[in-house]
């Protein structure tokens, strides 16, 4: 219990420290609170002037997939705050910048992921805000107890299944012993099965980030439930707490990738 | 001539050396370009066409735009916002070629770089999940190959521009990225402009950014007539002339008042 205070204290201190050295820049924040909100207004413009063309888009109607991407940037701009470093981690490998990890006496991955916040993520989570407010607002969505339920285990499952994949990546440097651009790439693919109905896309596409890379299950498949829409799996209730498990097993699995890999780590000079 | 042909070739080298970047970059333009397709079969459902372009030439438009996309690569951009950084623009400076003959001779190189490394595989990949993207006719492809080119040069020099804004504002951070998803938007690049509400699409076309990627794309699936393309032809080349003229001042203008940082 002791313990538990003491690593909870450190974060709220840490948190603290990553806002404070967030603003000793304000320029910069200001020109990410402006840019970070326009991409995803041009991805979300882009769905309603084509769908207000053809009215719906593989049977979702623009106010559906409003909700449907409110949600995703939702979790996406939690993500950002809480493991976008795991982004730039093989940089930090390579340079033998985790060393100071090991010096102190607390568990490495808390350290890692807790000791400097990135409080830019807010510039993304604003923007994931407003469009789920309006998401919600516009397919009307009703906060019952269980749907509130509901709709938070989606959104702790998701940022959870994000954060576990980006980890997973980030840890593979230990290993490889440089840096992989794959991050970028994730993004896209996480953003792209859930921006978009996945029943859009060919079967074998579908099959594959539902089961093998479970990617649509960060959104997809809860709002298929909420919004009563068929898709490949069509269950009665109960989709976003496969995604809180999903969530919360990969963030697991990636605890375990980072800690062996963490083994590997040989500090500078590579 | 020869001066700027050798450094187009050491461009080549240096792009060599970033391999995995490349790829994954490659790689990730091809599932965008695959998302975009599936995401038009999606729209057009069971409508045949829709502002006179039906769902085939709207996938042939996704694929092109996409294989451009791979060929437009404004190394310009970095290149001056880099040096202004760090202040090696004194040492391009002081090299006996002129500063933006240099840049463009190394996006020369790059862009025979990006043919094979980037457009070859995208356009593999188009083929085998979408089939030859066709042109309407073979005047149209011809009418193709010189929008294309003008695109090219409004890009760059529209870039270039942009970039030196560097020189009075030093770091751009996060300008080029705003700079990146509206020209994504407006250039017809993602989406034609056909599409947009009335208002927005007459703004639209008194910006240069849809002669980058809409007019040639349109030209290539035959949205405009062979006479409608020559005459959107003549529009890129007075863009071109007048984005070129501005660069020229511009840069008159900064070779006096260069401030080198070396920080």
């Amino acid at each position: 219990m002791k313990k538990l205070r003491h690593y909870l204290s450190v974060a709220l201190l840490s948190a603290r420290l990553s806002i404070q050295s967030c603003f000793e820049y304000p320029a910069a924040f200001i020109g990410w609170l402006i840019s970070n909100p326009i991409q995803f207004l041009v991805a979300f413009a882009t769905i309603r002037f084509v769908v207000m063309e053809f009215n719906d888009l593989a049977g979702w109607d623009y106010k559906q997939l409003a909700f449907l991407y409110g949600v995703s940037i939702l979790s996406h701009g939690l993500s950002v705050i809480f493991f976008s470093k795991t982004w730039w981690m093989g940089y930090q490998i390579i340079h033998g910048e985790l060393d100071r990890l090991r010096l102190r006496p607390m568990n490495t991955l808390f350290q890692f992921l807790l000791g400097e916040l990135n409080i830019f993520g807010i510039t993304d989570l604003i923007p994931g805000i407003i469009l789920f407010i309006y998401g919600c607002y516009a397919v009307d969505f009703r906060w019952t107890l269980y749907n509130t339920l509901c709709m938070i285990c989606t959104v702790i499952g998701a940022t959870f299944l994000r954060g576990g994949i980006y980890l997973i990546l980030g840890s593979l440097t230990f290993w490889s012993k440089s840096p992989m651009h794959i991050s970028g790439f994730m993004q896209e693919i996480f953003n792209r099965t859930n921006m978009y109905p996945l029943t859009m896309y060919p079967r074998i596409v579908q099959i594959i980030f539902t089961f093998v890379l479970p990617v649509s299950w960060v959104c997809f498949y809860p709002a298929t439930e909420f919004l009563g829409k068929d898709s490949m799996i069509t269950l009665p209730y109960g989709m976003p707490f496969i995604t809180l498990a999903i969530g919360i097993l990969l963030f697991a699995i990636s605890c375990r990738v980072f800690r062996a890999g963490f083994t590997q780590y040989e500090s500078a000079g590579s | 001539m020869k001066t700027y042909l050798y450094i187009a070739k050491l461009r080549m080298q240096t792009m060599l050396a970033y391999r995995m970047e490349v790829l994954t970059y490659t790689i990730m333009q091809a599932l965008i370009m695959l998302s975009v397709g599936f995401f038009w079969k999606a729209a057009y459902g069971g409508t045949q066409v829709a502002h006179g372009v039906t769902g085939n030439s709207m996938i042939t438009y996704t694929v092109i735009s996409a294989l451009m996309g791979s060929l437009y690569y404004m190394g310009v951009e970095d290149r001056i916002s880099d040096a202004v950084k760090t202040g090696s623009i004194a040492t391009d400076m002081i090299k006996p070629v002129n500063l933006f003959g240099m840049y463009l001779a190394e996006d020369m190189g790059n862009l025979v770089i990006c043919f094979f490394r980037s457009t070859l595989p995208i356009f593999i990949v188009a083929l085998a999940i979408f089939g030859l993207p066709v042109p309407a006719s073979p005047q149209h492809l011809l009418l193709f190959v010189p929008s294309f080119a003008l695109g090219y040069g409004i890009n760059w020099t529209f870039s270039a521009l942009f970039a030196m804004i560097a020189f009075t504002a030093i770091d751009l951070g996060p300008a080029f990225s705003v700079k990146y998803h509206f020209v994504n938007m407006l250039s017809g690049a993602m989406i034609p402009i056909w599409f947009f509400p009335a208002w927005l699409r007459t703004a639209v076309n008194c910006l240069p950014f849809v002669y980058m990627f809409q007019t040639p794309l349109g030209i290539y699936i035959g949205k405009y007539d062979i006479s409608e393309s020559i005459r959107a032809l003549g529009i890129q080349a007075v863009w071109l002339t007048v984005l070129t003229v501005i660069v020229i001042i511009a840069q008159k203008r900064i070779e006096k008042r260069v401030l080198v940082q070396g920080g």
